[in-house]
């Protein structure tokens, strides 16, 4: 019999092709605990995106968490040492407050880690298996790479309080040039670096013209090594590919990452699907002697791409009636099913259902309707 | 084709028709009826007019690929969209006010009416001063006269509804006034066409 994979919903059919292209590649398979103890999450609080927890205490008096993050998780039980390569990928859930409903939320999530020793292949194959992810889910994606190390060096040249900071870097993520001129006239900040800021708020686009402005605008050897690592990873993976493109304004969770940034954007959809990054200080924050890199994919997300919706709901429908031979039944819907339709069995002559096509079944055996 | 959301009304009039003398018209939104879409394939542009409030929620979640909203309404929803132009349109400011012949007791929490809330415990918690917020939906203005709150957090534009209510002003909190905003995933897709409207807008204003 064959199998009928047009069925399946588009976050399905990622999940199945992911998990293949992953394996290819050497990954494994890596299962965790819907539960974490609260106390890691109590710790390492500035490094979710957001601080409620759907907590429980258990039988034995210890308060648990239900997963808001699956690489805390990970980093904690992986013996990662600098001289080995953990590489892992996962589908879990996590559990998170939605912005709109203020409940909880149960997200779909699956993601892959890059552990260990992390060189130079390191991060161009994880940066590679990010667009094939992409581009194995829809054609029209664009995947996105950017450096925090890039934005961050700069501010450090100005050496603002930590609130200031954190608004100048919020207002570099939103691309606002105006809140950026205001806010640098507040900070008194000289024309020039308020220019230098204000080109940054535009890095974003074609990777080869924002890389060669970025170039321009290094003042530091931070931003250069960011730059040049930037460069060095597009010639590798992504050299001629349209859907790769560069931002610099992109700052996600600056207190996770510290290199690299990946966003990726799927046409028809209006959050990003995939997210991730280098995490190297996360890694010694929490006792492990290597670097790491990876990236998420909200298969959630997925749900609201546009498909065909079917114009059935199944090909056959058979109505029995009278004395039937549920035997004789069996054997005709499963030959309906071996020549590749699909067929419901129905006792009531009135449905809701849409089908192709009607029979019915009695003593007679089967007739059309 | 670039989905935008304008708010109806006032500073929604004065949005479109800059829009409009940048090249981006669309003759039938002047037509008086109930529709709320409007498409110009000629010009690339279809428009949706929103209650005002609602502008960024439409593009938040990419119906509207960009937006024209107060920041006002920004500020309280603190929606994650790309906010890429000050448009200098509508402008006021959002303030503290009470009965002019108030004086704060500090020893005492202070009672905050407003219908920004977030704004009013941001600018508090920045103080660190302790707050009660009561949240209004209209008419803010009698609250401190009729002695439900101590001062209240909201718009001024002129500052003479307060003048005639005897309310003045005591601090600024913020300068509004309309900003341009976009998706993040549109903005990916379409950067140019969004980019060339940016230039165009920059231009004029």
């Amino acid at each position: 019999m064959k199998m009928n994979l047009g069925t399946l919903k588009p976050e399905e059919k990622a999940s199945f092709a992911l998990r293949s292209l992953y394996e290819k590649y050497g990954y494994k398979k890596h299962k965790v605990s819907i539960f974490e103890e609260y106390s890691l999450y109590l710790k390492y609080k500035s490094f979710l995106k957001s601080d409620e927890i759907l907590t429980f205490t258990n039988l034995d008096g210890k308060l648990l968490a239900l997963k808001p993050d699956i690489t805390l998780s990970i980093i904690k039980t992986i013996p990662a040492e600098a001289s080995t390569t953990e590489k892992l990928y996962y589908t879990e859930t996590v559990y998170r407050p939605s912005k709109e409903s203020k409940t909880f939320k149960e997200i779909n999530q699956m993601g892959l880690e890059y552990l260990g020793n992390i060189d130079r292949y390191a991060v161009a194959e994880t940066v590679f298996l990010a667009n094939q992810s992409l581009a194995e889910i829809s054609p029209n994606y664009i995947l996105e790479l950017g450096h925090i190390g890039f934005v961050l060096s700069f501010l450090d040249t100005i050496g603002l309080e930590m609130s200031d900071k954190q608004d100048v870097l919020r207002f570099i993520a939103a691309k606002s040039q105006h809140e950026i001129i205001s806010t640098a006239k507040r900070l008194g900040l000289d024309a020039k670096t308020t220019d230098t800021l204000t080109a940054i708020c535009t890095l974003s686009g074609e990777f080869c013209d924002i890389l060669q402005k970025a170039k321009n605008l290094c003042v530091t050897e931070k931003m250069t090594v960011a730059v040049n690592e930037l460069e060095d990873i597009y010639n590798t993976v992504a050299q001629g590919n349209d859907n790769v493109k560069l931002d610099l304004t992109l700052l996600n969770d600056t207190a996770f990452y510290d290199g690299i940034l990946l966003a990726g954007y799927l046409q028809g959809l209006s959050r990003p699907v995939l997210s991730g990054g280098r995490y190297d200080s996360m890694m010694k924050n929490l006792g492990k002697k290597s670097g790491a890199i990876g990236f998420a994919l909200y298969l959630d997300e997925l749900e609201r791409l546009a498909t065909e919706k079917p114009v059935f709901d199944v090909d056959i429908v058979i109505f029995t009636n009278e004395k039937y031979n549920p035997k004789e039944l069996l054997k005709t819907v499963n030959d309906f099913i071996i020549g590749g339709e699909t067929v419901k069995v129905e006792t009531q002559k009135e449905t809701n259902i849409r089908y192709k096509q009607g029979y019915t079944f009695g003593a007679g055996g089967l007739e059309k309707c | 084709m670039l989905n935008i959301a304008l708010p109806k009304g006032r500073l929604g009039d004065k949005v479109y028709a800059l829009l409009e003398s940048i090249g981006y018209d669309c003759k039938e939104i002047y037509e008086d009826n109930r529709k709320l879409v409007f498409v110009n394939e000629v010009t690339g542009v279809s428009y949706f007019l929103v209650k005002p409030s609602d502008v960024d929620i439409y593009v938040e979640h990419g119906v509207a690929d960009i937006g024209i909203v107060g920041k006002d309404i920004l500020l309280e929803s603190n929606a994650d969209v790309y906010e890429l132009l000050d448009l200098k349109l509508g402008t006021c400011r959002i303030c503290v006010a009470s009965v002019n012949d108030y004086i704060e007791d500090t020893d005492k929490t202070l009672r905050v009416a407003t219908k920004f809330v977030n704004v009013a415990k941001a600018y508090y918690a920045g103080k660190n001063r302790e707050i009660d917020i009561i949240k209004l939906n209209g008419s803010v203005e009698l609250a401190p006269i009729l002695g439900i709150s101590d001062v209240i957090v909201d718009i001024v534009e002129s500052g003479s509804t307060l003048v005639e209510n005897n309310l003045r002003v005591f601090e600024e909190i913020v300068p509004i006034s309309a900003r341009f905003i976009a998706n993040k995933a549109s903005y990916k897709f379409k950067q140019k066409s969004i980019d060339e409207m940016l230039c165009k807008l920059k231009d004029k204003i």
